[in-house]
């Protein structure tokens, strides 16, 4: 059951919403407990042993930690954290390689490590509750593709009962329709062209791979931003905030500030759990010292930091899948960013000598091109079949025009025809709108909030009308599931 | 409480604009022709839309497996018998339900044949059914996609068909690629029956149930296939027919009968019959009708030319198929004497 599908949002979403409306608030963490659990089994079956096991090592993991002195058992108790890290992220490994993952190991598995480090590093005391961090773990909404939350942000939340209200109903409700039409109107409708073309490499070059690269890069955020906020919205019918995971990464002047806006519950989670425990770590630290002597000062303050990095990416690119694809995917990130941190200085004397103005509003378009055209890269990386393949596909990208398919008019013939092709523009179109406006601080859902009932109902009719009409769903288009949910 | 009551109230009117603008939308997007740009998934199985009302006698319903045996062409050739084929890839038979009841609205057949291949493929999922009660309570979700072809001007005209089948629905197959599995499929170690899925079994009974309305009398029909059926189906359905008193012909113990070679009677390894294997499959269905029915000729009426016109087309199929046949034997008597050639040469070698 895929959370765009109907089955999901008329009748888990709605029976669920009811239930958790009718029972007593003390009880209301039952309701999301049991609906978690139903719609795990109904994905996985059995394999609900698999986050149960990981809620029951953490669950451990954190009473032993928190029991254990720090300074009389350092040892020890470290010793705990890094069995209970191994034991998960061996788990998830060895189901990644035998290709039996269980529904959103990825997501849940580090979601519940961020729980037993933070309680070894102190930041808050253990849960003695089972039951708290079984549901933070399982909790339904995140569970296929994220956000990966926090215990100390939704814990409490997901356990307190919270009255449902009209106002968080209005509210989830609009955000769960932003996300049905990037998901079922933009992501759906390219899924066959893209299809064809990642698959059929050979026979298209030039712009008909800009184009398909272009609209892949289209296609994951809507699908993936589109999935996070049908989520968030059905949390939000429940009172529960769940953490952010997209702002706006369009707009980004740089790969480090795309990947601070894209996914960011994933990067947060490796910046915190991998970037900081490696860069300040003893060892790095007398590295970067030694540096600093034998090279500049300034490598030698980067060190650590471009060390840290490396581990961030491999961790990413490793995350996404055991393909070398992602690997490379992982270290092209890395290429860039420690390019950027090492030529910053001399892009910053090269920017004086040439008295351009970097914080010019041209010289911000000209960053954030920049970026656009390295992450589109980074997506033809990604979604290529292998790395070779990514290979000859970006190298025929300056074979020829590749013009020939649009001429003959084939390119309308491969999964999408011209109707498709100005849905998907016109989709464009608006998510740019709309992130624009809320990029330059407008607040569109409170705007839209503020309104006369009869223009809400208008933007709301309009919305469920778009999704209705224009959505690639039925006969005539595949059924697509959430990209993310593979990893 | 006044406010909550205001929100209820609110609330339903929300609910009452929304069902009537998905009304107003089913309206507008309902298909208006029989073409694909319409929506009409598989446009052949309903393209008798386009014929004269009350013309056909014959009517059958089924998967691919009787839109490639089943020619309509061979029945008009030699008997002039008038009948047309509503087959649908994969059909299922809430699908068989849903032509039958858009045939009768149209024509009155004295005889309806089901090809029962569909019934044990016919599992449905939950989420099948809801989007089958779904497109049928409200028709915007199966066809909402008609946007792109969506003609303002015809919404007040009436339904306009213009998809027509010359050869009556049927979808002939003129390759030859024969069947290399077991050939005694049909041979049964185990005398049990195969279960017929629930929903399959009260489609299959909505479907007699039809017919019998309209007075039609039902035969049911298995065209041969190896892939799908074996001697547990055969004995449930025998059993079903039974129960119904109609007759049932499968085709698969008929083999024999109808000297049936499964070397060049298949299009594509045994999942369809091709044209040659059609002519054998309805040479003994066309005679069973002619022997056990009094089926009006028809070829004194103004729809002949209608049927003549398709049978120009057939003949051409028919031409191509035994071409075919004589390049796939000379192929196969080029190999046999290759063999016999390198047979020879291993022995003298020898």
């Amino acid at each position: 059951m895929s959370l765009n599908s109907m089955e999901y949002l008329i009748f888990f979403l709605g029976i669920t919403l009811l239930l958790y409306a009718v029972v007593p608030m003390k009880f209301r963490w039952v309701v999301l407990a049991a609906a978690s659990c139903f719609f795990y089994c109904l994905t996985s079956r059995y394999l609900i042993v698999f986050p149960v096991l990981t809620a029951l090592s953490v669950y451990y993991s954190g009473l032993l930690t928190d029991a254990l002195d720090t300074k009389k058992n350092p040892g020890l108790r470290k010793s705990v954290l890094l069995l209970t890290v191994i034991l998960n992220i061996g788990v998830l490994a060895w189901l990644r390689i035998q290709k039996h993952s269980p529904l959103g190991i990825s997501f849940y598995t580090l979601q519940a490590l961020s729980y037993a480090i933070d309680v070894y590093r102190g930041k808050y005391k253990a849960e003695h509750n089972f039951r708290k961090i079984f549901l933070f773990v399982i909790f339904f909404p995140q569970i296929t593709e994220g956000p990966i939350g926090r215990y100390d942000l939704l814990a409490d939340q997901l356990n307190a009962g919270r009255p449902v209200t009209f106002e968080n109903f209005r509210a989830g409700v609009t955000v769960i329709l932003c996300g049905m039409f990037k998901k079922v109107v933009i992501a759906d409708r390219a899924n066959s062209f893209l299809e064809e073309i990642f698959t059929n490499y050979g026979k298209y070059s030039g712009l008909a791979v800009v184009l398909a690269v272009l609209i892949y890069t289209l296609q994951i955020y809507a699908d993936f931003s589109g999935c996070i906020d049908i989520a968030t919205g059905s949390a939000k019918l429940f009172g529960i905030d769940m953490s952010q995971n997209f702002i706006r990464p369009i707009f980004s002047h740089s790969v480090a500030e795309f990947w601070r806006r894209w996914h960011v519950t994933l990067g947060t989670w490796l910046r915190d759990y991998v970037f900081y425990p490696v860069s300040l770590s003893d060892g790095l630290s007398a590295v970067g010292k030694w540096s600093r002597k034998r090279f500049s000062p300034y490598f030698g303050a980067v060190f650590p930091t471009i060390c840290a990095i490396f581990f961030v990416w491999v961790g990413n690119g490793v995350w996404h899948g055991s393909g070398w694809h992602y690997f490379a995917y992982g270290m092209y990130y890395f290429a860039i960013t420690v390019c950027g941190i090492l030529f910053e200085p001399h892009v910053a004397k090269l920017c004086a000598k040439l008295k351009l103005n970097r914080k010019s509003r041209a010289f911000g378009i000209f960053q954030m091109i920049r970026t656009f055209i390295f992450v589109n890269i980074g997506m033809m990386l990604f979604r290529a079949l292998s790395l070779k393949v990514f290979i000859r596909m970006f190298l025929s990208i300056f074979r020829d025009s590749g013009l020939s398919v649009f001429r003959s008019g084939a390119i309308l013939k491969q999964g999408m025809d011209k109707y498709d092709f100005w849905v998907l523009a016109i989709g464009a179109v608006l998510i740019f709108i709309t992130e624009y406006l809320e990029e330059k601080g407008h607040d569109l859902k409170a705007i839209l909030f503020r309104q006369k009932t009869a223009v809400q109902w208008i933007v709301f009719y309009a919305l469920i009308f778009l999704i209705l009409i224009y959505g690639a769903y039925g006969g005539d288009y595949a059924p697509v599931d959430p990209i993310y949910a593979h990893f | 409480m006044k406010k909550f009551w205001k929100k209820t109230w609110k609330g339903f009117l929300f609910g009452a604009i929304f069902c009537a603008l998905l009304g107003l939308l089913s309206w507008v997007f309902y298909p208006r022709n029989n073409t694909k740009e319409q929506g009409i998934l598989f446009p052949d199985a309903y393209a008798f839309l386009t014929m004269p009302d009350n013309v056909v006698d014959v009517y059958v319903v089924g998967n691919s497996n009787i839109y490639s045996a089943f020619s309509p062409m061979e029945l008009w050739g030699k008997y002039g018998y008038t009948s047309y084929v509503s087959g649908q890839p994969w059909q299922q038979t809430m699908q068989a339900v849903q032509v039958l009841n858009k045939f009768y609205e149209h024509q009155n057949p004295q005889i309806v044949i089901l090809d029962v291949d569909e019934v044990f493929s016919s599992h449905y999922t939950p989420h099948d059914i809801m989007v089958a009660v779904r497109n049928a309570a409200i028709p915007v979700f199966e066809f909402h996609n008609n946007w792109k072809h969506l003609d303002l001007s015809r919404l007040t005209s009436p339904a306009k068909y213009t998809y027509t089948s010359p050869l009556m629905g049927q979808h002939v197959k003129t390759g030859i690629q024969g069947f290399k599995g077991k050939r005694d499929y049909m041979k049964s170690e185990d005398d049990g029956a195969a279960k017929i899925p629930v929903t399959a079994k009260k489609h299959l009974d909505e479907f007699m149930r039809i017919c019998e309305e309209h007075g039609s009398q039902v035969i049911l029909v298995n065209a041969p296939n190896p892939r799908t059926w074996n001697a547990k189906r055969h004995n449930t359905m025998q059993e079903y027919a039974d129960k119904y008193g109609v007759p049932y012909l499968d085709y698969n113990v008929k083999q024999k009968e109808i000297k049936l070679d499964w070397s060049e009677d298949t299009g594509d390894g045994g999942s369809h019959l091709n044209v040659l294997g059609g002519i054998k499959f309805m040479g003994s269905l066309g005679k069973y009708l002619a022997d056990n029915y009094s089926i009006p000729d028809s070829r004194d009426k103004e729809i002949a030319s209608l049927y003549n016109q398709g049978m120009k087309k057939y003949r051409e199929y028919c031409a191509e198929s035994i071409e075919n046949e004589k390049k796939a034997k000379e192929a196969a008597k080029k190999e046999e004497e290759e063999k016999a050639l390198e047979k020879a040469e291993e022995d003298q070698a020898e």
